[in-house]
């Protein structure tokens, strides 16, 4: 049997600070769902697996603690799910999907790690030229992070957190800097109290 | 640096989230003797680029999702009029343009 | 001898000094000399305190100059400041607080700043118009080397810092509605009004302290004296949750759609964690351009002397710093501007020996109030000479005549000042608003540039667009924050908070622009009298310039250099227009600006790079093995972002040793070689095979399940862009696999062609670069190494392609033959990859990596894109036609082929080459020589495209694209090594039939 290397050793904690902490979770489990909205047998397949119709509105997602669906595209979605899981759901799935549908179990293909607390923001902001205030809780979004192509996913409302899905061969890079950006970003204090400059 | 909306997934960010195909709605050189193109033609469509000054209709892919759409941008200013998918009817120029 | 220090009594209560403490002096040091200044001082108010009059010595002509304006604009005052470990060149000393322990020097001067040896360079001015690189130095021709390296030691300005310092830089993305350029009046009330309107406002300002200039004017503001009222503005501003302020923080650069970058630069102590300097990547929906305006000198014989100055800079150290430029001083001024300095130098107690007014009438109320105050004021009149002891560097008189002369000799008379304060009336600083590609028209009244027309989302208020009196530049400012809002909220009702306050600051009488003085110059004062400060350009300049036939604004720019300064011309384009009018005879309206670029300042190479220098240059790539594999070679070739593993050399060998074993173990026996970094495509749908034989030349749409061909990718000229292997997993399942050098322009080019030309088609591209990891395996045992592993048998059954499971995991496994020998390619899911690397090289196969790789398919004679094609070539001169499909009705490229220019017989074709001389390898790109007698240029007939020894053939072997190559197999060509004819034998592609 040929053993699974975690592409980022996780999980595992990376940074741990006063308002925020950065880790890697564990390689998730990848399919990639091809087909129309308008393709009934696709939509059943995808409700009778998430509970919920495919995602429609751009970047939303649909899911529960155990998996998540993404909307990737006009005719792509993308799911997560454990990596054990992975190729027996893929599987089951192509044969629920009917014929128009193109599934691809592509796990391994990412990697991912986690921002979570306060100061997530200014650190995504240092790397990311995305404008996070428009990210609505469980909306992702394709951008970069220190020019390296990245998918973000916000995670559900209460909590800052942040899902950095990133192409496996970028993965050491996005840790690395992202690493040395929560340990070294100083605060900005965006728009917050300060003394007025002087005159 | 340009700031381009996708019109598939509504999207706007920076022109490096983008890349551009050149002109829109070229049309590939194809003739009723599927063996025969003339080179002119070929030659045309391989080489003479359009270039406008003005108003011009581009393909981009926004990187994103994945889709190509068409933008209609002033080569000049870079006043961006409109964006639409592939496929969908082209819209009218602004007014004023010629 | 040193005049005696500026610094004026401490006088409580007055308006001067109102930023210095004079309880906190602090030690620093110029030019080795140790000086004292006090806290809130900058370099240039120390300075002048301490009476240096001498800041640097010009850029060119080596003139000694003195400080000119008070802060950006600054031409001559440039210094080199090291502090707490840093040493920064060219910065403006108007720009420079002092800190204790400072060290300051002067630049492009030796040995010192009084004697400076190339002085005698102003006694040669004669010898150095514009262009005169064009001009002299030019004979004789062999003494160029040398001239050459004079010129270039006498280039530039300060010395760049001889360590890299450990600094660190960084870059901030930022999303706001409004961006506000500049702290001063204007940008405060446009940053108000569009706050009060709950949009999100950052206002950047480029100094340390908001208020801009108003500190240098006297009037109320709702009873309030002018800074008292900013106080508190400023004070609301900063309490507001959806205003920004920063300091020290310029708009350098604007661009399209909002977006513009900010340099901030950050105090307090740096290090590797702490940022220096960062960079603001802005973009705001609405921007708003307050950015003010730069006094203009005027132009007369000597007007660079040391201990000559900009009046209001004048004024504005004394009120900031309690510097005065003199003891005795005359104001020459175009304008209002100029009484109100004489006021003040009057208060501090400086005699004003005289006021020149060069207006004939001049009537408005600062005229009155200087009047009454009891200045001696001449009008009508105009400097013409400035006079200083001999053998010095400082002035001490001017000489003022009548300006305009109608009959009779013009009045002169000299008066003794040791500093002249000029204001020509003001330049609007809107530079930012052409980076956007707008010209700024040309306001003859104003005698400046001023924004004209403004793409939509961008507002110019205040100064910098040429409104100058405080109640015109707060409305300004009000409205335009309005404004902004108004846009933002389209359809909304207009905002209600209308911001207005009750302004009474003196109105001036607009200033006469003037171009050079006296009216009536002669040729030797005009080539005394400075239009551009820190380049050394000259009204005499601009005349040669003129002569030689440069007449548009950016011809006389580059011929004179007029402009290109680090100060970007900010005291130089409003006076250069309207001499170069009177020059040329063109009417001023059409003499537009050279083009502004950004950075409005300079900046550093570090803060523009931020992240990304260092390790952080450039991402890398990285293969699923490469942790496992990184100990084992650091020889690496790039290939996009990946770093490929050349070879794996053992203990005490060199990369060719490597490389030659490697080849040698892959014939003989088995060896692996990590090809993940391969792109992968799957290709679904009922279209699948469709689409494939649309973009690809060859015949793929018939092949069955467990079926792979080779196959090429063309362009639509017919010109082969890449290679690849097409699989077929199952019906209308396939999988394409691409060189890795090409996988992303090649998935970006089928994703094109799919949406783009053929929408219709039912088909999907999935990228699984990242998912599977590959290797190969290759070499006689190869086969037998695969059926050891459980699983491996089935996989080889029969097909050339499988999927299945290998040491359970899912596996495909594809068969080819790339290296000349029986080869597997075999890909599991990229988290196994280690694991199977692991097992493979236990099972005896020996590492091999690009460069053997290489090696080894030149051997067989196969191509390697990107060597054997570089976009010129088809696959019929590769020798490849039967990869091009004879019967396909329709793909990329097929009519391209056709053409004659394609077909023709004496197009370059494939061949290999075996070089007489066994052990030359001549390197790929060596060009085959017809005509070797002759003396260059020779006639060329193709040139070599990979080369190499062969341990197979025991010899160097190469290929080549050769004019005809395939007829002139057996026969010899030519081409040159090291210097030296060689001959090789043209054979057919491949090499491992000629094995001993």
């Amino acid at each position: 049997m040929l053993q699974w290397t975690e592409t980022l050793d996780g999980p595992r904690s990376l940074v741990t600070g006063q308002t925020i902490a950065l880790v890697t979770i564990e390689d998730p489990g990848f399919i990639e769902i091809r087909g129309q909205r308008s393709d009934r047998s696709l939509s059943k397949a995808i409700r009778a697996l998430t509970g919920s119709p495919p995602p429609s509105e751009p970047w939303s997602s649909t899911g529960n603690d155990h998996l998540r669906l993404i909307w990737r595209g006009p005719d792509r979605w993308w799911l997560l799910l454990p990596r054990i899981e992975a190729t027996k759901v893929a599987a089951d799935f192509t044969m629920t999907c009917g014929k128009k549908a193109v599934i691809a179990e592509l796990t391994g293909a990412v990697a991912a790690l986690r921002l979570v607390g306060a100061s997530a923001p200014e650190v995504l902001a240092r790397l990311c030229p995305l404008d996070l205030t428009a990210v609505a809780p469980l909306q992702a979004r394709a951008t970069t992070l220190n020019d390296i192509p990245v998918t973000l996913l916000r995670e559900a409302a209460g909590v800052v957190s942040w899902l950095v899905l990133v192409p496996r061969s970028f993965a050491f890079d996005v840790a690395q800097d992202l690493a040395w950006a929560v340990k070294t970003t100083a605060p900005l204090d965006l728009f917050g109290k300060r003394e007025p400059p002087p005159v | 640096m340009l700031l381009l909306t996708c019109p598939v997934c509504t999207i706007s960010a920076d022109e490096h989230a983008f890349t551009c195909g050149g002109d829109a709605h070229v049309t590939r050189p194809q003739s009723l003797d599927p063996s025969y193109v003339s080179p002119e033609r070929l030659g045309e469509y391989l080489n003479l680029v359009p270039s406008a000054r003005g108003w011009c209709r581009e393909q981009w892919l926004c990187h994103g999702c994945n889709s190509w759409f068409v933008l209609l941008r002033h080569s000049e200013t870079n006043e961006i009029a409109s964006a639409y998918r592939i496929g969908d009817a082209p819209p009218a120029l602004p007014e004023g343009a010629a | 001898m040193k005049a005696p220090p500026h610094r004026i009594k401490d006088q409580p209560g007055t308006r001067f000094g109102r930023l210095i403490d004079r309880s906190q002096p602090l030690d620093f040091r110029f030019d080795g000399r140790r000086l004292t200044g006090v806290a809130g001082d900058t370099v240039a108010s120390a300075l002048l305190a301490n009476g240096l009059k001498i800041a640097g010595r010009s850029f060119k002509l080596h003139r000694p100059r003195g400080t000119l304006g008070i802060g950006a604009e600054e031409p001559n005052a440039l210094v080199t400041v090291e502090e707490a470990g840093h040493r920064t060149p060219n910065l403006r000393a108007t720009m420079v607080s002092v800190t204790p322990g400072m060290v300051v020097e002067s630049q492009n001067r030796w040995p010192s700043l009084r004697r400076d040896i190339a002085g005698f360079t102003n006694l040669m001015k004669p010898l150095l118009p514009p262009g005169f690189y064009y001009k002299t130095f030019k004979w004789p021709a062999k003494l160029w080397p040398f001239y050459e390296r004079l010129i270039r030691k006498a280039g530039g300005l300060g010395r760049a810092p001889a360590t890299a310092p450990d600094d660190r830089y960084e870059h901030v993305h930022l999303h706001v509605d409004v961006l506000v350029a500049g702290g001063g009046l204007a940008g405060i009330c446009a940053a108000e009004a569009a706050a009060a309107e709950g949009l999100t406002v950052l206002l950047a300002e480029e100094t340390s302290r908001l208020g801009g200039i108003a500190d240098g004017y006297d009037g109320s503001i709702d009873g309030l004296f002018l800074l008292d009222w900013i106080r508190a503005r400023v004070a609301a501003l900063a309490a507001l949750p959806n205003v920004h302020i920063l300091t020290q923080a310029p708009v350098v650069a604007l661009h399209e759609h909002g977006y513009s970058w900010l340099v901030e630069k950050l105090s307090g102590p740096s290090g590797p964690d702490v940022p220096r300097e960062r960079l603001w990547k802005v973009r705001a929906r609405e921007t708003v351009v307050a950015t003010g305006a730069h006094e203009k000198p005027l132009v007369f014989p000597d007007n660079d002397r040391p201990g000559i100055m900009l009046a209001t800079a004048a004024r504005l150290n004394l009120r900031r710093y309690a510097v005065a430029p003199g003891q005795h001083a005359v104001v020459v001024t175009s304008g209002d501007e100029g009484y109100r300095t004489a006021l003040d130098l009057n208060a501090a107690g400086v005699d004003v020996e005289l006021v020149v007014d060069l207006r004939l009438r001049p009537d408005s109320p600062m005229v009155d109030i200087g009047k009454a105050m009891g200045l001696r004021v001449s009008h009508g009149s105009a400097p013409v000479a400035v006079g200083s002891i001999w053998g010095g560097a400082s002035i001490d008189s001017v000489t003022v005549a009548n300006r305009l002369v109608i009959e009779g000799p013009a009045l002169k008379r000299e008066i003794f000042c040791d500093t002249v304060l000029m204001s020509g009336g003001w330049s609007p600083a809107a530079q930012l608003i052409g980076n956007l590609g707008t010209r700024l028209p040309f306001d003859a009244a104003l005698g400046a540039y001023r924004p004209g027309d403004l793409p939509a989302g961008v507002h110019v208020v205040g100064a910098a667009n040429g409104a100058f009196n405080a109640a015109d530049v707060a409305a300004q400012g009000w409205q335009a924050g309005e404004a902004a809002a108004l846009r933002l909220k389209a359809g909304k009702k207009s905002p209600l908070n209308r911001i207005a306050a009750d302004i009474d600051v003196t109105r001036d009488d607009p200033a006469e622009p003037v171009g050079m003085l006296p009216d009536t110059a002669r040729r030797s004062e005009e080539a005394r009298a400075f239009v551009d400060f820190h380049n050394d350009v000259t009204v005499g300049d601009l005349r040669i310039a003129v002569r030689e036939g440069y007449r548009d604004a950016e011809h006389v720019k580059r011929y004179t250099a007029l402009g290109l300064g680090p100060d970007q011309g900010k005291t130089t384009h409003a006076n250069a227009a309207v001499v170069l009018a009177k020059l040329t005879g063109i009417d001023i309206e059409r003499q537009p600006h050279v083009t502004f670029r950004p950075p409005w300042t300079p900046i550093s190479f570090g803060v523009i790079a931020g992240p990304r220098q260092g390790r952080g240059f450039r991402p890398i790539r990285r293969s699923p093995i490469e942790t496992l594999i990184a100990g084992e070679t650091s020889l690496r070739d790039s290939s996009e972002l990946w770093q490929r593993p050349s070879c794996y050399p053992q203990v005490g060998e060199g990369e060719e040793e490597a490389v030659r074993r490697e080849a040698r173990m892959v014939r003989s026996n088995v060896g692996v070689m990590d090809v993940s970094t391969l792109g992968k495509f799957l290709m679904a749908g009922s279209d699948a095979a469709r689409f494939l034989d649309l973009i690809l030349s060859t015949d793929v749409g018939d092949m069955l399940p467990g079926a792979a061909r080779y196959a090429l990718l063309l362009d639509d000229g017919g010109f082969v862009i890449d290679d690849g292997v097409v699989a077929c997993l199952a019906p209308n399942r396939y999988l394409l696999t691409t060189t890795t050098a090409r996988a992303e322009k090649t998935r970006a080019h089928l994703e094109r062609w799919r949406q783009t030309e053929w929408p219709g088609l039912d088909v999907h591209v999935i990228d699984e670069t990242e998912r599977w990891g590959q290797f190969l395996l290759s070499g006689p045992q190869a086969r037998e190494v695969l059926e050891t592993i459980e699983g491996g048998a089935e996989l080889l059954a029969g097909r050339s392609v499988a999927e299945g499971l290998l040491a359970n995991s899912p596996a495909r496994v594809l068969r080819t033959r790339y290296t000349g020998e029986r080869s597997f390619e075999i890909a599991v899911p990229t988290g196994r990859t280690p694991a199977l690397w692991s097992l493979l090289r236990e099972k005896g196969a020996t590492p091999f990596g690009l460069q053997t790789l290489e090696r080894l398919r030149l051997e067989a004679g196969h191509i390697a894109i990107g060597h054997e094609t570089d976009g010129t070539v088809t696959p019929f001169d590769l020798g490849l036609g039967h990869l091009v499909s004879a019967q396909k009705a329709d793909f990329i490229g097929k009519h391209g082929l056709m053409r004659a220019d394609l077909t023709r017989a004496k197009r370059k074709q494939l061949v290999g080459l075996i070089p007489e001389d066994a052990t030359v390898v001549p390197a790929p790109g060596t060009q085959i020589v017809e005509t070797p007698a002759a003396s260059p240029p020779r006639r060329t007939s193709g040139h070599i495209t990979s080369s190499g020894f062969s341990p197979a053939a025991g010899r160097a072997v190469a290929l080549a694209l050769i004019a005809n190559g395939r007829s002139r197999i057996g026969k010899t060509v030519t081409f040159f090594h090291a210097g030296e004819a060689r001959q090789a034998q043209v054979t057919e592609p491949g090499f491992l039939k000629a094995r001993p």
